[in-house]
């Protein structure tokens, strides 16, 4: 310390400041030489080695010591060595022993309270610090204790260590009551163990989010909770508890339950009232058109289509409320052949415009799909070909193996979909230029439940458009196994249709 | 023909006249049942699934437990009846959704009732 700059600078100020004060203590003591005469020749350098010591430490106070003696034994007037004797020797040996003591002891003295007062301020900063922690927890505290949510914390044996006022309410057990007490006392009988998975992937560093489950109240009531479990850990980052979020989802499954019950009403008022009286029109229309004269049966018929419309567009909103409210449009996968399915749905399009398909296959097309669906999608796309398409040119179909999967695919010439359209094409209540549609207009659902039936056998369908190559949407559906089928929750439907001529295989 | 909607039901005994056929209505599976302990004996029954007092899967259980009237061939007409399964049937002569596909509905019947 000493060798290094400032301290050589700062010992060098010492030495200044005590050749200084020395110097000022000789002249007050040599002025007052008259009236002192040659009594206590020390008296005023002891102020000026304290003073020195306190201010430039123990040195320059040792060396304030020195320069006293030096300047009393050559300028104090009447204060000789040689003359006084072993009288002076004495006094001034005493007088360095002393001031070199008071030297060293003021420096320490000093340095004392350089230290007492920088320890009194890091307490300060510390206790400032603490008061900002604490606050900080308890604003943490005030939120856990507010939430509507009830929060748990619990250590890695599942002991309850935190349990705030939303818990209370919702479980029944006050603070005290919980508090020590195992988490298994909240489980109901049928899930003793829930607890233990989720606390080992917590303790395993992992977050548990929104897991629905069953808990159990104090009064024995099942409650249905969603639990968000995060690992709690201790200042080293090791994992010491888990902090349990629990929502209690009750009612929210109760209105679930209730919807769901609104909507199996709902789907079951409009098919059966709407179709009931469109039957009856159908019957009775079927019945004047055997006795009508010739002027008649134009105007029949037209009554007849009409009710056949409003007939698809019934089953088209029925298939909507099922896809939307629902999980989506049931299908009944069967032992399939797509080859079956193209040519019948093709066939039925031939009868009415004669040459305009043209339909080509190769390769397996069997899987397990629903038939009947298959073909809704098929005449859908093909309607919508005829109807876009330019007029008079053929609409293709193809079907083609493709490895695990079959692709359809149905083109047709004529304008093309602009850009923007392909990506909103399968939504909902979407619907073609006006012109297309010759005045009889759908209600927009054909292509969202083309898609949406797609979508039921785990396939997808696509839609391109060019002015060169005309429009084609192309339909790949996987062959779907056994196991697929398990796991994408089609249930089976009981259905009856009528057979319907299809000439032709492959 | 056993159905609740006056309109459908109507209908249905005109077109079956029409096409020349001794036809005779109930308005649910309780009339219908009736109609056939008074000794009614149809080669065919067209029957709703939703009806009041009797519906039509109370109306076969009814039925298969009566010997006498467990082999008439039953045809189910129903404007809904695929979120709940069908009735069973000793003698099931097909399922028509409403509307109905009169082509097919007609050829069923002839087949039974020729």
């Amino acid at each position: 310390m000493a060798d290094d700059e400032p301290g050589t600078r700062s010992g060098a100020r010492g030495a200044i400041a005590a050749l200084a004060c020395v110097s000022l203590a000789w002249g007050v003591r040599w002025l007052l030489h008259p009236v002192l005469g040659n009594q206590v020749p020390f008296l005023l350098f002891f102020p000026a080695i304290v003073f020195v010591s306190w201010f430039w430490g123990r040195n320059a106070g040792l060396l304030a010591v020195a320069l006293s003696a030096l300047f009393a034994l050559r300028f104090l007037p009447g204060f000789e060595l040689s003359a006084a004797g072993v009288t002076t020797g004495l006094m001034l040996g005493l007088f360095i022993l002393v001031g070199s003591s008071i030297a060293v002891a003021v420096a320490l003295m000093h340095r004392a309270r350089i230290d007492v007062q920088e320890a009194f301020e890091r307490s300060e900063q510390a206790a400032a610090q603490l008061r900002a922690s604490e606050q900080s927890v308890r604003l943490l505290a005030s939120i856990v204790e507010s939430s509507e949510d009830a929060i748990i914390a619990q250590d890695l044996v599942g002991r309850i260590i935190g349990w705030n006022r939303s818990a209370e309410r919702l479980f029944g057990y006050s603070e005290k009551e919980a508090l020590g007490q195992s988490i298994e006392m909240l489980m109901p009988p049928d899930r003793a163990d829930d607890w233990r998975h989720i606390l080992n992937r917590v303790a395993n560093g992992e977050r548990v989010e929104r897991f629905e489950t069953k808990r159990r109240a104090r009064d024995g009531r099942i409650l249905n909770v969603s639990l968000t479990v995060s690992p709690v850990r201790d200042a080293e980052g090791r994992i010491v508890g888990a902090a349990k979020i629990v929502r209690d989802v009750t009612a929210e499954r109760e209105a679930q339950i209730e919807t769901e019950k609104t909507r199996e009403l709902f789907i079951g008022t409009l098919s059966h009232d709407l179709r009931n009286p469109l039957n009856a029109i159908t019957v009775t229309l079927h019945t004047l058109n055997r006795q009508a004269p010739e002027t008649a049966q134009k105007a029949i018929a037209r009554m007849a289509n009409s009710a056949d419309r409003m007939s698809r567009m019934i089953d088209q909103l029925m298939d909507l409320t099922k896809s939307r409210l629902g999980g989506g449009i049931p299908i009944d996968p069967q032992s399939a052949d797509l080859a079956l399915v193209c040519q019948s749905v093709t066939d039925e399009f031939e009868a009415l415009q004669p040459g305009r398909t043209r339909l080509s296959m190769e390769g397996n097309l069997t899987g397990r799909w629903d038939s009947d669906r298959l073909a809704q999608v098929l005449a859908n796309l093909l309607s919508n070909a005829f109807k876009y398409g330019a007029a008079g040119v053929p609409v293709s179909v193809s079907a083609k193996s493709c490895g695990p999967s079959v692709v359809v695919e149905v083109t047709n010439q004529g304008p093309e979909i602009p850009a923007s359209l392909i990506p909103v094409i399968f939504d909902p209540f979407r619907r073609g230029p006006l012109e297309a549609n010759r005045g009889v207009m759908g209600l927009g659902l054909g292509l969202y439940i083309v898609r949406e039936i797609v979508q039921a056998h785990q396939g997808e369908i696509t839609a391109r458009s060019s002015p060169t190559e005309g429009t084609t949407f192309s339909v790949r559906l996987p062959r779907m196994s056994e196991s697929v089928l398990a796991s994408s929750g089609s249930r089976p439907v009981p259905r009856t249709t009528s057979p319907k001529s299809t000439t032709g295989g492959r | 023909m056993v159905e609740d909607a006056l309109e459908t039901r109507d209908a249905m005994l005109e077109l079956l006249t029409a096409e020349g056929y001794q036809a005779s209505a109930a308005a649910n599976g309780f009339e219908a049942l009736s109609l056939l302990e008074k000794g009614e004996r149809p080669s065919l029954i067209l029957l709703d699934l939703f009806m009041p007092v009797m519906d039509g899967w109370e109306f076969c259980r009814q039925l298969a437990a009566r010997p006498a009237l467990s082999e008439i061939p039953i045809a189910i007409v129903s404007a809904t009846g695929q979120d709940r399964p069908l009735p069973e049937r000793k003698s099931d002569a097909g399922h028509f959704r409403k509307p109905i596909d009169l082509v097919s509905l007609l050829n069923t019947i002839r087949r039974h009732c020729n």
